[in-house]
């Protein structure tokens, strides 16, 4: 790489690195839009224990059903069956608790993070939709299914006119039922009720063995109204009814300035780590530094834009992992540069690229083994968990590339400058001596100390 | 002359393997500490799940909602302060006061509803006791309010998801396994092994630590220690590649001094063992210096699991592989070469008892090149392995 290329390069990299953090933190309007451009930085999610989110306390309505054991087993069913909806629902970091009051009422806790307006999900959930399907319009009628036994999961679909509507899944007992519904009442119709009131009437046309069914209605749904019609069914579907008794917003579990503590305890590790590889490292250190500003840009731009990142204080720590492992990887080439310089008489261009050749198994090997224990995590991991590992899994990928290509491309065109600069690279030769002298003079330095 | 501690003399001449035993008993004495301390705590508190430390979100406990109105939001920091110190003050009948785990501040449509939410783990697990406490608990904060009647309590289930742990303990397993393989794969039985062993001291010896801290374990726990695993085996892999350097040009030889090619493994790798744990652990300490309590209880793991991480990795797992190596490479002989007697257990012996008892007398020696001297006044068939010989190979 002759000077002239070797400074394109810097200035691209530069440019790179100035827009990047620019565009990190900036807001403005976008021309001839209604909407603003918010700096990526800022649009990463953050979880309930970062910057806090809405609570609801739920009364348990018990019923109908007789029983301490019955009523707590309905109840944790309920609550796991909550927890599976919110998560479905992409609020992967909700808690759902089942608690007890003052007043000796079982009441049901659910926090989730303050993204994609938690608080309709809330309310629908306080607001469940009895389904059931009836044979007739008749007081007397024989109810065919009801929501609650035999209803699975209630989704938002299309229809065959590409239409908006709600699609229904069975359970086990519920496709059974409803197979032998539409084989009984072929060519007949049911009628569908919820919270007793007629919502719509089906013709059944054929036997439908498979427990999947679709409701829609003659003008069509919005996909809001299929969405919260959706939530409701899914709610109805409950083993015990909810009461909301309050929704509150609530601040982060971690104290109220956790996020900008983070960001403060991030910067100050980061500044001292900069300037720690330019003091021991010098020209190499300055090279891993702007690695480092562009590891650390992408890894907040990709922590911004992949949807499963929702940033926990456990997502945190991946990130400062990830950050220890980039740091780790400039250092152990460095290290090796240092060394193939001093035991040998390669010229600076020589040492650094066998630095980098001779230091790349090794940092693939322990990149490879901690990627692993990330993909492991990403797919066995609950919901938790998986935060750490995508932030990890992320770095750890960016920490690769940044340590073997970036930082070999910023060194590449550092050479064309200041080759032969032993001062700049910080590297010294050894002085050669026997093996049975070493000793004595390091015991001498002793005697001074 | 005088023993010399300097840093620099200290890397220079440095010989894990000669330390090898004091190495292997402080983490066996740390585990028993921690294993008196659960001990001692639970015969004492009769909780055993308290004695570890099992904190609010796998065990559940009490919300206690302070209403406040304005003052919630004008005056945070110190109606926090005066509430959580009532309410630490209270004790039940046997004594025992419970400890605020996270506070937050809970706002409505309404300011005049703002409150503060205290949770704090129970500290019986007789529900008339907890009641109890929770009552006294709940009178006390009234009484710092003459005015309203606005503090209620609930008791809370773990929030911590049920699964959490078990997935969590699944992952680790399928995981660990993985990597055991890579490493088989990529560098020898031997320093799988090894490295795994490595792992599982680190683990340990986290829980451990964290036990004899009395630091709360709660969710975000499970995530410090796998960040903690990862760290450490990246750690172990690094120093084994340079052993894995050293022996390429010594591949098929006999009696290879792995002690030496370990020692010396650890000492290139020593500089750069320690700038990525400082490194990584400066972030780590000033978000424990500035964070709240909560985040403190996240970090202080982090930082107790990297100094364990950093420790196996240097002085545990290089004897390990150099001892296992070793005794591996002299089984396969004796298996194969039934008839070759080339080694001689007995003299093995007194070599260790001689180094441990010549600990003191010997250390401004160079611990290698002494393990080559003894080892080459017994046995002439030794390879004799030096840098210079690793040198004149690589250049070739």
């Amino acid at each position: 790489m002759n000077k002239k290329k070797s400074i394109i390069v810097l200035t691209v990299v530069s440019v790179f690195i100035v827009l990047m953090t620019v565009f990190a933190v900036v807001e403005f309007p976008i021309a001839d839009t209604v909407y603003d451009y918010h700096g990526y930085a800022r649009t990463i999610k953050l979880g309930l224990d970062m910057s806090g989110g809405i609570s609801a306390v739920f009364r348990v309505n018990g019923d109908g059903i007789d029983g301490a054991d019955e009523l707590s087993a309905a109840v944790d069913g309920t609550v796991s069956s909550l927890t599976s909806m919110l998560v479905g629902k992409g609020y992967t970091e909700a808690t759902v608790t089942r608690g007890t009051n003052s007043n000796g009422d079982i009441t049901i806790r659910v926090e989730v993070p303050d993204v994609d307006d938690p608080e309709r999900v809330l309310d629908l959930v306080g607001n469940p939709a009895r389904l059931e399907f009836r044979s007739s319009q008749d007081d007397n009628a024989e109810v065919l299914i009801v929501g609650r036994d035999h209803l699975e999961s209630a989704f938002v679909t299309t229809d065959e006119n590409s239409q908006y509507a709600v699609g229904l899944r069975f359970n086990a007992a519920g496709t059974e039922k409803f197979a032998q519904v539409t084989s009984d009442y072929l060519n007949q119709q049911i009628y569908i009720y919820i919270d007793n009131q007629l919502y719509t009437t089906v013709n059944v046309n054929s036997t439908i063995t498979n427990g999947q069914a679709i409701i829609t209605n003659n003008s069509g749904y919005t996909y809001e109204e299929a969405y919260d019609f959706a939530t409701r069914l899914q709610s109805g579907t409950f083993a015990v009814s909810l009461d909301v008794t309050e929704v509150r917003n609530i601040s982060p579990t971690l104290g109220e300035n956790s996020i900008f503590i983070a960001l403060i305890a991030g910067a100050i590790g980061v500044a001292l780590i900069f300037i720690f590889l330019g003091v021991a490292y010098r020209g190499l250190g300055l090279a891993a530094d702007i690695a480092l500003m562009i590891y650390v840009v992408l890894l907040l731009w990709f922590c911004a834009v992949l949807p499963w990142v929702q940033l926990t204080l456990p997502g945190i720590a991946g990130i400062l992992l990830s950050i220890g492992m980039a740091v780790d990887a400039n250092v152990i080439i460095f290290e090796r540069i240092k060394d193939e310089y001093r035991k040998t008489s390669k010229p600076i261009p020589t040492a650094i690229k066998d630095g980098f050749k001779r230091s790349t198994a090794a940092i693939i090997d322990g990149n490879v083994t901690t990627l692993i224990g990330a993909i492991v995590l990403w797919i066995l991991g609950s919901a938790s968990i998986v935060g750490f590992a995508v932030t990890l899994f992320i770095g750890i990928i960016l920490s690769m590339f940044t340590s073997l290509v970036v930082t070999r491309i910023v060194l590449k065109c550092f050479i064309p400058h200041n080759s032969t600069s032993e001062m700049f690279y910080g590297l010294k030769r050894e002085e050669v001596q026997e093996d049975s002298e070493e000793v004595a003079p390091a015991a001498a330095k002793e005697a001074h100390v | 002359m005088k023993k010399s501690f300097s840093l620099r003399n200290l890397v220079k001449n440095f010989s894990v393997h000669k330390y090898a035993r004091i190495f292997g008993i402080i983490p066996v004495a740390i585990v028993l500490i921690a294993l008196v301390v659960i001990i001692a705590l639970g015969a004492s508190g009769g909780s055993y799940t308290d004695a570890i430390g099992i904190g609010i979100d796998f065990e559940g406990g009490t919300v206690l909602t302070v209403r406040l109105g304005e003052a919630a939001l004008k005056d945070y920091d110190n109606q926090v302060r005066e509430i959580t110190q009532t309410i630490e003050e209270q004790q039940d009948a046997d004594g025992r006061s419970v400890r605020v785990t996270y506070v937050q501040r809970q706002t409505g449509n309404n300011d005049n509803n703002a409150s503060i939410a205290f949770r704090y783990k129970n500290v019986s697990s007789n529900d008339e006791r907890i009641n109890e406490l929770n009552t006294k608990i709940r009178d006390a904060v009234n009484a710092m309010y003459p005015d309203e009647d606005n503090v209620t309590y609930e008791s809370i289930g773990a929030t911590a998801a049920q699964d959490l742990l078990s997935k969590a303990a699944i992952a680790l397993v399928v995981s660990v396994a993985l990597i055991l393989v890579y490493i088989i794969i990529r560098f020898t039985l031997m320093s799988g092994f090894a490295a795994i062993i490595a792992l599982i001291h680190d683990v340990v010896i986290m829980f451990a630590l964290t036990v004899i801290c009395r630091v709360q374990i709660n969710s975000s726990y499970v995530a410090a220690m796998i960040t903690i695993i990862a760290y450490s085996i990246n750690n172990t892999i690094i120093i084994f590649d340079r052993c894995r350097e050293y022996l390429k040009p010594l591949k098929g030889q006999k009696n290879i001094d792995y002690r030496g090619i370990g020692d010396m493994a650890v000492r290139e790798t020593f500089t750069r063992s320690i700038y990525t744990t400082l490194t990584t652990m400066v972030t780590v300490i000033f978000l424990a210096i500035l964070g709240s309590d909560s985040i403190r209880e996240f970090c202080v793991p982090i930082i107790l699991g990297l100094v364990a991480g950093l420790y196996s990795s240097v002085c545990l797992a290089t004897p390990l592989w150099s001892a296992m190596s070793a005794s591996f490479d002299r089984t396969k002989e004796k298996y194969f070469k039934r008839n070759t007697v080339s080694y001689d257990k007995k003299e093995d012996d007194e070599e260790q008892v001689s180094l441990a008892a010549g600990d003191g007398a010997e250390v401004k020696a160079k611990a290698a090149k002494q393990t080559d001297q003894q080892q080459k006044q017994k046995a002439n068939t030794i390879y004799k392995y030096s840098k210079k010989n690793t040198t004149f190979k690589k250049k070739k």
